[in-house]
């Protein structure tokens, strides 16, 4: 009954606007009303916030990581409740989506004041002016207070600087001491084959509790492998996913050797069972409940996560880095500026936001709180001279930045990837289709290189792209341009 | 003479006003179809012609008939819609049977059918991807509850790996089973209920036994609803998305990748941990064609269940 | 016949009925553990749920549901879900309604071309890409801020809907309505006193699984709401949560979270679960 009545109600609403749209002419009401009703929700939102911040600025900030996620709110926090310029920062944590977040975003006018910086949103807004440019705000001081992280072509475009990073970023193996002493190995690996060797040994050990020798989030492929393997052929190979720079063309057949060494690694004689449907924080948790004997991450993220989120005595763990096959090195690995925040150049408050970023963001307390956390290695020396780093930081030499680690300038899939169509599988499932599926190695990497190279030449071709080469590129000694 | 003119001009009036009354009432409905069914279609239709990577990444370029080509050649994409009918036969194959014996079971006024028909119904109002994530946390190998489960009772001493290569498809299937399986029992149950109890209880009179009476009254007497039935199954297990989503994103290696799911990945993420560069014009191709496939199947099925038709 | 059976059960007999609630029994559970797992988990501890632990919780964990609402927001998403599914209802079925009843009883210009658009629409499934086109052109009518989006989004063309709809009132006699206007009531009079009232068990058929497709979306409630999470549904909060900080540390939230998504619909499903039952076979036999 009572069904009936709320129907009838909105039934004889509808026909309302109905009746109205049959007589001044069609949809145009109807439009109109639907357009009306959108604006009265967006007023009550409007005023929503207004009710909660007063009549302070509200200066939005969107982030990727959520390792840092209870610092950095609870900075913000500080800010909001002490500062003196009525701004109310509102800092919203996106882990998911965040790319495809930000894309609708821009085009709905809806992008915040300040975003976390990472790579694949900063390139394909760059040139369309959506980043500030922070000479424009930053003063004398403040230029030479950051004057070591500046590196032209990678922050700095054309004489303007988007980003700054603060913190750095590689990749390690890590390992669990104690699992490594109960199986008798005394030294952590070397060499890619050692690691299967070790892996294999605590599985054949101490599979029966429960504990495995090797771990990687292969869920998603190319979030496993840009972590992991990747890493490894960046120093085995000198090329850079792949890419040649002296050459100027992919080039993946040397990938074949690591390959089958990580076969052998994901297969049942030496893996966690389920890395394939695993995502790095559950094996972060197993990780800590003593189950995995190795595997390979980020080097800026783990310190924090086994002191904050999975608790894990700091004796028990330690890194290394990441091994190659027969321990041949012919380059240099990736290595990433972190803690690094662009600002909105076409927001109303740009000016005011650029404030909230050096107030908070780019602070010297902040940036030294970050880093004695554990959340980042910082790339600032004067931060590294007066903080008191945690013992993960004092007592493990790889999991700061090394002479290892380097900028490696970017390839042609990513510094113009929406302009360069690869067709099928990307690197990194067509990785997948080899360790878990039954792929052949050499015809699969041989196809994999011809359909790159097709792809790259095409965009240049279309004009999507352009020729990426690098006059006397040495891969022991990279430069970005 | 004067009359007639007037005549016509008020019945053209009237027709006028009909019209104008009869979309008044359309208009709400019509509104919604537009944005909803029909723009999406032509927009989609459209860019199958195109190559396009989003918003800020330039004008879409005409490419002609290069992403439907691209579509043949595309080994992945065939590979996922021969998971498509693995995963849509094998829904079938074991939903149907088990639909229908739950249906001959739990059909007629006994105590406690009303009940046990409520329960196995009780998935089909659930939601799909929360459940999609539950089944992910008792699947998942190094700590789910089944194989908790099985471990305790000695049936397996190494953790069964639900989600990996060669169980993953399995696994995916055993819950679209049970999300799946009262939705037909219901559509059994009201096709045995018009088989007219007469003709039932002669069978028994005659001395049929209980599956003599299935197989030989039943059954055939089923034959319209069960066609209608089977259509539904196939067609449905087709779209599924929201659960292999959910359950196994596609993977491990593609494995259950189906092509509903294989047209999402170039429009949007499937996971969060991907960071995929949109290509609209060809997600476009390939929706178009996993479309025809999908509707060729559908016609095929009405095909053959008319040729059965005519041989019976 | 059933009673004079019952008083001379032979020996199979027997084992035929024992046979079939064994299965019965089977299936049961097998059909009820996951949502039982969901909501006795919800009340766990962490560690019983990712150590071991019996499959009653050791303690009963109410405030896993506290933490859910408050601290991972539930209570917005589950008004979120609240304003989107019952908008969603109701404008299916008004909509439907209305256009159910005139192509059902009305003859107008252009009727056979939509007729035929319609249908056709009902064949061509091209599946969850289309979210795309509808949200850029939601954004281009400056929807896309609002609920509104995804409550049209989800509301979608309802075509066979429609046809429902269209075939229910074909069934009801001309002859009422003829006396309607005969007594002086107008189209929207015949609509509202005698089609409607008279239609209530459709529009109830398609309000159930309009309520009930909006309540559970997944998809469509993620894209719509992918710059605005503000607007998130708990579905779709639910399954970000398996990303969320400390996610793999949560898995008690998450189930918290999971059930608070379940649990409404559980007890709307209590109540008419008929309906439901009844309202699938409608809608089959029609479609």
């Amino acid at each position: 009954m009572r069904l009936k009545k709320i129907m009838g109600i909105t039934l004889a609403l509808l026909m309302m606007t109905g009746s109205l749209a049959g007589c001044s002419g069609g949809g145009e009401t109807n439009a109109t009303a639907a357009s009306q009703g959108g604006e009265t929700t967006a007023q009550v939102e409007t005023k929503q916030t207004e009710t909660t911040s007063g009549e302070k600025t509200v200066i939005n900030v969107w982030s990727k990581d959520r390792h840092d996620a209870t610092y950095a709110q609870a900075k913000v926090d500080e800010y909001n409740a002490n500062n003196a310029d009525n701004i109310q920062i509102n800092y919203q944590l996106y882990t998911d989506n965040y790319v495809q977040a930000i894309d609708m975003a821009v085009q709905s006018g809806e992008l915040p004041d300040i975003l976390v910086q990472q790579d694949q949103m900063f390139d394909k807004y760059v040139n369309q002016g959506q980043w500030a440019n922070l000479y424009d705000y930053m003063d004398e001081d403040m230029k030479s207070y950051f004057k070591s992280v500046i590196f032209p072509g990678y922050n700095e475009l054309d004489g303007k600087l988007y980003f700054i990073p603060t913190t750095g970023s590689t990749c390690r193996l890590f390992y669990n001491k104690e699992i490594f002493q109960r199986v008798g190995i005394a030294e952590p690996p070397k060499i890619l084959e050692e690691v299967v060797e070790d892996a294999r040994l605590i599985n054949s050990e101490l599979s029966k509790e429960g504990i495995y020798g090797f771990a990687e989030n292969m869920k998603s492929a190319s979030s496993g492998l840009q972590r992991s393997m990747c890493i490894g052929l960046e120093r085995e190979t000198g090329l850079v996913r792949g890419y040649d720079f002296v050459k100027g063309e992919y080039d993946f057949t040397q990938w074949a050797d690591t390959l089958k060494l990580w076969k052998e690694l994901l297969s049942d004689e030496c893996a966690f069972p389920g890395c394939e449907s695993l995502d790095i924080d559950p094996l972060r948790t197993q990780f800590a409940a003593g189950k995995i004997g190795m595997y390979m991450s980020y080097s800026h993220a783990e310190p924090g996560v086994y002191k904050n989120q999975f608790p894990m005595d700091s004796s028990k763990w330690d890194c290394v880095p990441i091994p190659t096959v027969g321990g041949k090195v012919a380059g240099k690995q990736y290595f990433t500026g972190t803690g690094s925040y662009v600002i909105n150049a076409k927001s109303p408050n740009a000016e005011k936001a650029f404030k909230v970023y050096k107030d908070v963001f780019a602070n010297e307390d902040y940036l030294k709180g970050y880093y004695e956390g554990g959340f980042g290695v910082s790339i600032l020396q004067s931060v590294i001279d007066k903080a008191k780093p945690g013992e993960d930081f004092q007592k493990k030499e790889w999991l700061l930045i090394s002479d290892l680690d380097t900028l490696l300038p970017k390839p042609p899939h990513s510094a113009f990837a929406s302009g360069m169509v690869v067709e099928g599988e990307d690197m990194y499932k067509t990785c997948e289709s080899i360790y878990y599926g039954d792929a052949d190695i050499e015809s699969t990497l041989k196809d994999l290189t011809e359909r790159y190279n097709k792809a790259y030449k095409e965009a240049i071709k279309n004009g999507t792209g352009h020729e990426i080469r690098i006059e006397n590129y040495d891969p022991m000694n990279p430069t970005l341009k | 003479m004067k009359d007639q003119k007037n005549k016509s001009i008020l019945q053209r009036k009237r027709a006028v006003k009909r019209n104008l009354q009869a979309y008044t009432f359309m208009l709400p409905n019509l509104i919604l179809f537009t944005v909803c069914s029909l723009y999406p279609v032509v927009w989609t239709l459209k860019y199958v012609f195109y190559q396009y990577g989003g918003y800020g990444t330039g004008v879409p370029r005409f490419v002609g008939l290069d992403n439907l080509a691209r579509v043949f050649r595309d080994k992945v994409y065939w590979e996922s819609v021969m998971h498509t009918f693995t995963y849509g036969f094998g829904k079938v194959l074991i939903i149907i049977p088990l639909a229908f014996f739950l249906a001959f079971l739990l059909n007629g006024q006994i105590r406690g059918n009303g009940v046990a028909q409520s329960i196995v119904f009780l998935p089909t109002i659930m939601s799909s991807a929360v459940m999609g994530l539950v089944f992910y946390l008792l699947f998942n190998a190094y700590n789910g509850e089944v194989n908790k489960y099985l471990m305790e009772a000695g049936i397996v001493t190494r953790p069964i790996n639900w989600l990996g290569k060669d169980q993953a498809m399995k696994t995916l299937i055993l819950t679209a089973v049970w999300g799946g399986v009262g939705n037909y029992m219901v559509y059994f149950i009201a096709g045995i209920q018009q088989v007219s109890e007469d003709a039932i209880e002669s069978a028994r009179i005659d001395g049929a036994g209980r599956l003599q009476t299935i197989w030989y009254i039943i059954i055939p007497m089923l034959g319209p609803i069960l066609k209608i039935i089977l259509m539904l199954a196939i067609t449905s297990a087709f779209h599924d998305i929201t659960n292999v989503m959910v359950l196994t994103e596609g993977g491990p290696n593609n494995s259950t990748m189906v092509m509903s799911l294989y047209g999402y990945r170039y429009f949007f993420p499937i996971s969060a941990a991907e960071a995929t560069v949109p290509q609209y014009g060809y997600g476009a191709a390939v929706s178009v064609i996993s479309a025809v496939i999908a509707g060729a199947v559908t016609l095929g099925y009405l095909k053959i269940s008319k040729k059965m038709d005519s041989i019976y | 016949m059933a009673e004079m059976n019952r008083k001379h059960l032979s020996k199979t007999a027997w084992a035929s009925i024992i046979g079939k609630w064994v299965f019965l029994g089977i299936i049961i559970i097998f059909t009820l553990y996951p949502v039982v797992y969901t909501v006795l988990g919800s009340l766990k501890t962490n560690a019983e749920l990712t150590q071991g632990g019996g499959f009653f919780p050791a303690a009963w964990h109410f405030e896993n549901y506290y933490q859910a609402f408050v601290q991972a927001d539930f209570t917005k998403y589950t008004i979120n879900s609240v304003i989107v599914s019952t908008s969603v209802t109701l404008l299916a079925a008004a909509t439907c309604s209305m256009a159910g009843f005139i192509l059902a009883r009305k003859n107008f210009a252009g009727k056979k071309v939509l007729m035929a658009l319609y249908l056709s629409m009902m064949f061509v499934s091209l599946g969850s890409v289309t979210l795309y086109p509808i949200y850029e052109l939601l954004r281009a009518l400056k929807l896309n801020k609002t609920i509104f989006a995804l409550i049209i989004a989800l509301t979608g063309g309802q075509a066979a809907n429609v046809f429902l709809v269209m075939g229910f009132t074909k069934g009801i006699p001309r002859e009422l309505d003829e006396a309607a206007i005969i007594d002086g009531c107008s189209l929207y009079g015949v609509y509202s006193r005698i089609i409607l009232p008279l239609s209530k068990p459709i529009l109830a058929v398609v309000a159930l699984f309009s309520f009930r497709n909006a309540w559970n979306d997944y998809i469509t409630s993620l894209i719509m709401t992918i710059s605005m999470p503000k607007l998130q549904t708990l579905t779709v909060a639910v399954v970000q949560l398996k990303y969320s900080v400390n996610a793999a540390a949560e898995w008690h939230i998450m189930l918290a979270g999971a059930s608070i998504a379940i649990i409404p619909i559980l007890i709307v499903y209590l109540f008419a679960n008929k309906q439901f039952i009844a309202g699938l076979t409608a809608g089959a036999v029609k479609g």
